[in-house]
């Protein structure tokens, strides 16, 4: 191990909070455009949910676990906005996008408020709204996915 | 080869991100460590020089990381490379994707120091590249 000093914790998040501006920025320009004409900008769920991802997995990263929660809400209430809904399906996926985003955007202008009453609501309504859509799309864990690279490499 | 020698290549659209592994990876050993935040930059440098690891986010754009993977595996210099998706993205189908495309790991953010120096050395261990 080399002697290389940690930069702190805060100043990392920091960071973070400048640089992940700028994909809320571009989430919110997503959003303004599909809630315009959801139809027609069904592709804008996806780039909405690529955003959303880069925001979870840097604040899952950064340790900051109401943000990834929240984003990871978004990210996958986005995946299904892409899939065929009904119009009053697509609004309520709409509106839900928006309310994780607004609180995404809060939450990094306020790292140090990382949970709070208001933001167990909000999980609680993205996750019906999630559940109402289908559920959230299966995902593997660390070891299951170390015994299917140990599987393939068998073959 | 012995770590210091080995050339590390990490590419990742988020900048904090692409500092943090580089930290880890100095802290593990290595001293080779070149960062791409696009798969674009990532090509560039993969034809400009000889890696031996390649550590790549799956969601990028325009590219990402998957087209990254198969760009790896079809070029016959490039191919054998050793290539690790760390992401946040753990969906059972993006998964059997990366594997069926030949990823050789495949590491789920949030990662620590131990997780990096256990997988990075195993990695390397298997494909002989460090001996």
């Amino acid at each position: 191990m080399s002697g290389q000093s940690i930069a702190p914790r805060d100043a990392k998040i920091g960071e973070f909070i400048l640089e992940l501006g700028d994909f809320a920025r571009l989430a919110e320009e997503a959003l303004t455009n599909l809630e315009k004409d959801p139809e027609s900008n069904k592709g804008l769920f996806s780039e909405f949910s690529e955003k959303m991802i880069a925001i979870r997995g840097t604040a899952q990263q950064l340790e900051l676990p109401s943000i990834a929660r929240i984003a990871g809400y978004g990210e996958e209430i986005a995946i299904k906005g892409s899939s065929p809904l009904s119009p009053s399906q697509t609004r309520r996926a709409v509106s839900c996008l928006w309310d994780a985003l607004t609180t995404v955007k809060y939450m990094l202008s306020h790292p140090s408020q990382e949970t709070s009453e208001e933001q167990q609501f909000l999980i609680n309504r993205l996750e019906k709204t999630l559940q109402s859509l289908g559920g959230a799309r299966p995902t593997v864990s660390g070891d299951e996915i170390d015994a299917l690279l140990a599987a393939q490499r068998k073959h | 080869m012995i770590r210091e020698e080995v050339n590390v290549l990490v590419v990742d659209d988020v900048a904090t991100i692409r500092a943090q592994v580089k930290e880890f990876l100095k802290n593990a050993g290595f001293r080779r460590i070149f960062l791409a935040k696009s798969v674009e930059e990532a090509k560039t440098a993969l034809h400009e020089q000889i890696f031996n690891l390649v550590i790549c986010d799956w969601h990028m754009t325009p590219a990402n990381g998957l087209e990254l993977l198969k760009h790896v595996r079809s070029e016959a210099l490039l191919k054998d490379i050793p290539f690790v998706m760390l992401t946040a993205d753990s969906t059972k189908e993006h998964v059997m994707e990366a594997i069926r495309n030949g990823v050789d790991g495949y590491m789920i953010k949030p990662v620590n120091m131990a997780q990096i120096q256990t997988k990075i050395f195993g990695l390397l261990l298997d494909k002989k590249v460090l001996g």
